[in-house]
């Protein structure tokens, strides 16, 4: 299904991110009716909210879920990160309960569905419908192969029996891609997706749990589902029956990687929400954000967000560039920036005090960020799951990568370079110790000695990470089978945390070192990229320190720019909808 | 050791987790939440069991005679719900500076008020102005005798529900330190249209409480409502914050007892990939990791409580530390607990009756109410100078030292001091002691004598190592003690060398005040370990890992991870067997505390 | 990796030698003993899990110094299963 045509970066990124900004209209404006204001009431009244659906369905974000093959715009994942990040930052609840959870169920159809199964699923996000996910059961967590639902061969076709429970839309959706057992033997080849279409569904034989209230996302609809000797046709297997589990794997890199990446959204209304507050707010006589505390935890957030956007690009990016890899950095993608987005939502609402836990007046908004920011740590999947799935690669890793291979090409990094349609049909499910972003630390570094002396704290950092990959090397290649498993011991656990920090500072190097030409200078002053080194959490278990001061004032000064020009907040600035401060 | 009968009372009146009494079960205290209620009829259990006269000094005709008593009684009630424990516990915060600033006739009235029922709230914050107390609008002004009261308070806990309100307010046009002044103002006998009270706030967590505010309209007040002298509001809350600061450790220790509970109940009984989580060394190593917080919480809670008494004069500093330190610890727990339950701690309803989701949201008020963690860390970084001298000198002339030393006439002053700071410091550490009524007179806005406790860390990093030489400790734990002695030596240094104006407090002194909280904290697990009996043969009331020492090295370790250091991978066994105790004590109700007694009681 | 009773490598193992290395590798990564291993018994029955059986294969490879399906293990899930997914891939030494 993929087509060799490649899309045009220079018409890609900015403009369609910028329509649904422009669509939706400035978040604070009290007169907007798709504004925090309606957004929060329906919140408070745990709805989705209604005139946001409508207004994504006049927008037709569905669209961006499908690939051009299909009828719709799904060609470039960091498009759509970007795009949906702008729902994001709005509502979560939008985000993930009109958007994502849809593009979960259809990334695994565009995966492994057949033909009819594809035209089926596009047919449903171009009409606005709903498709829902559901592979979860309480029982089970992250461990899908204890999957007990199941779908077993039975007069014409399949016998449904079991339960899925907390799962987004299942009672609105069309259909519901599911995750079943279809074999009662043990092994990987047991389990299948199905494409249920609720059309298909006779009566009496399957009913709808009661909703799961929660502490965040209180508009998405969790749902549960039970089904009692249901008969399904065998056609909605999707892929070959009992290849669930690899088509899982393969749909997980895609999805762990963009979700966490959407939800950076949330830490750029978190941020601008503080700055406003703050700007504002007379503390001793002038305005707080004349205190340097203040200004360094401010500063200290906008790096953050800066970090967690340069790792999710260059994880994004290699969707499309290097899929064969893609297996490791999805998990360390996930793993990294849900932690990072976390602790600075919650640093920003000690700088918010008393305001933070308001539900009502112009800063509400924060507090519901803060409750739906939560699932970025478990949603989907995991941090532990993710460390999970890294360990056994570690001794991989360390023989077949990580004492130096071929470093990933230059454009996975250049923010100009065109991108290849998203290759689902190269996914894999296992990337057998084989990467090349480790190697490329090293490499960049090397091939710019001028980042050397740009920074004591590129050097520092630097060194560090070239070390401990180092060190890495020679403590994973002898890890016994019992430290690769989930009974491994704590201290290989924090390997994983160790090697996916290689990773992140890789990424930012080289994105770094490819974007010197960009003509955002920001992009080109090594002071990011010292500024987001200094925030990896280097040691784990243990928060990174506060910026240096120069860096403080460096990272502040764009905070404010940004602020001030209604700017977006990370690597590639983006206008938003708000109004300019200044013009007001 | 601190478990006294009314603790242990209380304990039993409100059940254990399984067999509450009825207005504290969980699913009627989540279902409260939900309907933003105020929790009337938990509240009115705690009246019958006359909680509020624990609030009013014995002095003054009440119970409170230790002020640990007061934290562990209102750790009690936090341990099973925030919302509740905010509510009732605030009344205390509204009457301390009656009892720090009034009149023993003004006290033992307020006292018998409050035995009797009525509900305190304190009237500080107002609208745009948060903790800026000197920019309060709030006027009071002669009349006749009395005054009038005018404007608004906001975002007040109990100021529609309560019945008394201390009111600062601003008796100078010009205000400063001295333009304020403080008014207990009964509600009641206020004239009809003197005061308004404003809508409930909706707040992120405690959803149930009473937070509001009040307006006042002219409203008449008599003289005797007045506490303390005119111009004296801002010192009398700024000392009496010194004692509520700490006792709202209470909260996060209540929280982090759930939030523990809960983790090491889930462990236990969860099954993944075939086996049960506790099964798995990562998890037991949170479990561990979690257990060590929540007695550095405890320790660091139950030495500065005991320091009301026993160090008034340094409360400043002690309240500022306990504050900042105590609540991001819970914080910290809560953090690794919802990390570990996952979904099941984001569902509201469907697991453990949505007690931990709720835990959650209403332990984020603690670190910002009654003085943010930014406004305690700054009350600490005023005061790094002093810090810094005071504990050069202790350095250099350590009271262990006096005994034997000729004194001459010079030092003799100083020699002294030590030696009253000495025994002060062990009257706070050995819990066992009995301490002597609190005199709030002593309190002081500034502490002349430093942090006696870290002044005391060399010598106690010593005394642990003889501990280890004696072979009664580990080598580990005088190892680390050790370090955390290095640690303390060169933050003092640091803070030494510390330049700043007032206005400007550069942001590497909140890295600095953050360590400093750390080293106290670690100084009071020290003490507590060297100033107290850990009976080998009462088994069964002391809990085992309090007995054998493990506590302090997993603490310490703690301490010093936080700090910074990077430790070797095998002394992190200490947190897994401090996880195997947690998960091997019987039943799913045991907590993980120093104390004996009811906060450690599996079954009532 | 822990010794192996066979040193060699590659091309060189014999048929029987390479069923004697596979049983002991997967003994390894099981923590049990190589002779408790039935050739004809699904892996899994042992608690080796999916994602780790991923990694067994990369390393068999290293070894045998050829190419697998990463998912070969999910499809032949016993000992003697891989063995013919391994014939399949390598020439048998003499």
């Amino acid at each position: 299904m993929t087509s060799p045509t490649t899309t045009s970066a220079a018409t890609a990124l900015p403009h369609r991110a910028d329509a649904v900004e422009q669509h939706l209209g400035d978040p604070r404006d009290p007169a907007n009716p798709l504004g925090f204001r309606q957004i929060l009431a329906a919140d408070e009244r745990a709805e989705m909210f209604a005139d946001g659906e409508r207004a994504l369905d006049a927008y037709g974000l569905g669209a961006e879920f499908v690939p051009p093959e299909y009828g719709g715009r799904l060609t470039r994942l960091d498009e759509l990160v970007e795009i949906m990040r702008s729902v994001y930052r709005r509502d979560p609840c939008l985000g993930l309960g009109y958007g994502a959870s849809s593009f979960i169920a259809a990334v695994n159809i565009w995966t492994a569905g057949s033909e009819e199964q594809r035209r089926h699923v596009a047919g449903l996000l171009l009409d606005h419908r709903k498709v829902s996910v559901a592979y979860h059961e309480l029982a089970h967590g992250n461990d899908m192969i204890g999957t007990e639902f199941e779908a077993m061969p039975g007069p014409g076709g399949l016998v449904l029996n079991g339960r899925k429970e907390v799962v987004t839309n299942l009672q609105r959706s069309d259909a519901v891609v599911m995750f079943a057992r279809t074999d009662r033997g043990p092994g990987s080849r047991s389990h299948s997706q199905l494409l249920v279409d609720k059309d298909r569904i006779p009566a009496g034989r399957m009913r709808y749990l009661p909703r799961f209230a929660s502490s965040g996302m209180r508009g998405v609809q969790l749902g549960g589902i039970e089904f009692h000797d249901c008969p399904l046709p065998a056609d909605s297997v999707v892929g070959r029956p009992g290849h669930g589990l690899e088509t899982a794997l393969k749909c997980f890199q895609i999805t762990r990687t963009t979700l966490v990446a959407m939800f950076q959204g949330m830490l750029d209304t978190g941020l601008r929400t503080t700055l406003r507050h703050l700007s504002t707010r007379t503390l001793y006589g002038r305005p707080a954000t004349e205190l340097p505390e203040v200004r360094s935890v401010l500063a200290g957030v906008h790096a953050d967000l800066l970090l967690c956007d340069a790792f999710a690009t260059v994880g994004t990016r290699a969707l499309h560039l290097l899929p064969a890899e893609t297996p490791l950095y999805a998990q360390a993608v996930k793993y990294f920036i849900s932690r990072v987005l976390m602790d600075a939502m919650h640093r920003l609402s000690t700088l918010l005090g008393a305001h933070f836990y308001i539900r009502e007046g112009e800063h509400a908004i924060f507090q519901k960020l803060l409750r739906d920011i939560q699932p970025a740590g478990f949603g989907h999947a995991a941090r532990a799951a993710c460390q999970m799935s890294l360990l056994p690669q570690l001794p991989l890793l360390a023989r077949r990568s990580w004492p130096g291979v071929e470093p990933a090409p230059a454009d996975l990094f250049r923010l100009d370079a065109d991108l290849p349609p998203v290759p689902f049909d190269r996914l894999t499910v296992t990337a057998g110790g084989r990467e090349s972003l480790s190697s490329s630390l090293a490499a960049g570094l090397d091939a710019a000695p001028e980042l050397a002396t740009a920074h004591p704290v590129i050097a520092k950092v630097g060194a560090h990470l070239r070390d401990d990959l180092r060190r890495l090397t020679a403590e994973c290649a002898t890890l016994p089978p019992v430290e690769l498993s989930v009974a491994a011991g704590s201290a290989s656990y924090d390997l994983t945390h160790r090697y996916v920090n290689v990773l992140v500072g890789a990424a930012c190097v080289e994105l770094w070192r490819h974007n010197r030409d960009h003509p955002d200078p920001f992009l080109a002053d090594p002071a990011w990229l010292a500024a987001v080194l200094a925030r990896i959490p280097l040691h784990p278990g243990v928060q990174p320190p506060r910026l240096p001061h120069d860096l403080d004032r460096r990272l502040y000064g764009e905070l404010i720019e940004r602020y001030e020009s209604a700017t977006s907040l990370g690597l590639v600035r983006r206008r938003l909808a708000e109004p300019h401060p200044k013009e007001k | 050791m601190s478990a006294t009968p009314a603790v242990d009372a209380l304990d039993r009146r409100l059940g254990t987790p399984g067999d509450e009494h009825p207005a504290y079960l969980p699913s009627a205290l989540t279902a409260l939440d939900r309907q933003e209620a105020f929790p009337a009829d938990a509240c009115r259990v705690l009246d019958d069991f006359g909680l509020a006269a624990h609030y009013v000094p014995a002095t003054a005709g009440g119970r409170l005679r230790d002020h640990t008593e007061l934290l562990q009684l209102l750790r009690t009630v936090a341990r099973r719900d925030l919302t509740v424990a905010v509510g009732h516990g605030k009344t205390f915060l509204g009457a301390a500076s009656v009892w720090v600033g009034g009149t023993p006739e003004q006290a033992r009235r307020t006292g018998a008020s409050i035995t009797a029922g009525s509900v305190a709230s304190w009237g500080l914050t107002e609208r745009g102005h948060g903790s800026d107390l000197l920019a309060g609008e709030v006027s009071a002004v002669r009349d006749a005798g009395g005054w009038r009261l005018n404007g608004e308070k906001w975002l007040i806990n109990n100021a529609t529900r309560g019945d008394l309100v201390c009111v600062l307010a601003r008796t100078s046009p010009d205000g400063g330190p001295r333009g304020f002044s403080l008014f207990l103002v009964d509600k009641r006998q206020l004239p009809e249209g003197a005061h308004t009270c404003l809508p409930k706030v909706p707040t992120h967590g405690i959803r149930g409480a009473d937070i509001s505010g009040i307006t006042f309209h002219n409203a008449r007040l008599t003289d005797d409502t007045l506490v303390g002298e005119v111009g004296a509001g801002v010192e009398i809350v700024l000392k009496a914050l010194q004692i509520t600061r700490t006792v709202c450790a209470a909260l996060s220790l209540g929280a982090g007892d759930t939030a523990v509970r809960i983790a090491v109940d889930y462990a236990r009984h969860r099954s993944l990939y075939g086996r049960t989580l506790a099964e798995l060394p990562r998890v037991r190593r949170i479990l561990g990791e979690i257990s060590a917080a929540q007695l550095l919480a405890e320790a660091t809670g139950l030495v500065a409580s005991r320091s009301i008494h026993a160090l008034p004069g340094e409360m400043s500093v002690i309240s500022a530390i306990t504050k900042a330190l105590v609540p991001d610890l819970a914080q910290h727990i809560i953090d690794r607990t919802a990390e570990l339950l996952g979904v099941r701690g984001f569902l509201s309803e469907q697991y453990a009756d949505g007690t931990f989701a709720k835990l959650e949201r209403d332990h984020r008020v603690v670190a910002i109410f009654d003085g943010n963690t930014a406004v305690n860390r700054n009350a600490l970084i005023d005061q790094f100078p002093l810090l810094a001298t005071r504990y050069r000198r202790a350095r250099t002339q350590p009271a262990a030292t006096t005994a034997t030393t000729v004194v001459t006439a010079a030092t003799a002053t100083t020699a002294a001091t030590a030696v009253t700071a000495a025994t002060a410091v062990t009257a706070a550490t050995a819990l066992g002691r009995d301490l002597g009524d609190f005199s709030p007179r002593h309190l002081s806005l500034i502490s002349s004598d430093g942090c006696s406790l870290v002044q005391s860390l060399p010598e106690a990093a010593a005394r642990i190592t003889a501990e280890a030489d004696a072979g009664r400790l580990p080598r580990e734990t005088a190892v680390l003690a050790e370090l955390i002695r290095a640690e303390a030596d060169a933050l003092h240094e640091e803070l030494a060398a510390q330049r700043r104006t007032p206005r400007d407090v550069p942001a590497e002194s909140f890295a600095l005040a953050e360590r400093y909280e750390l080293c106290y904290a670690a100084a009071a697990c020290l003490r507590l370990w060297l100033d107290n009996p850990w009976p080998a043969g009462r088994a069964g009331e002391m809990p085992a890992a309090a007995r054998n020492g493990l506590w302090l090295q997993a603490c310490l370790r703690l301490v010093l991870t936080r700090l910074g250091h990077r430790l070797d991978e095998a002394g992190a066994t200490a947190y897994d067997r401090l996880a195997d105790h947690a998960l091997d004590v019987s039943g799913a109700t045991s907590l993980t505390t120093l104390l004996p007694g009811p906060a450690s009681r599996s079954t009532s | 990796m822990s010794s192996s009773a066979i040193e060699k490598s590659g091309p060189d193992l014999s048929a029987d030698e390479l069923t004697l290395w596979l049983r002991e590798r997967i003994a390894a990564h099981l923590a049990m003993s190589p002779d408790a291993i039935d050739v004809d018994e699904p892996l899994t029955t042992y608690g080796l899990d999916s994602i780790y059986a991923l990694t067994v294969v990369a390393e068999i490879e290293d070894h045998l110094g050829l190419s697998l399906e990463p998912t070969v293990m999910w499809d032949r899930p016993t000992v003697s299963g891989l063995l013919e997914a391994i014939a399949a891939e390598r020439p048998l030494a003499a």
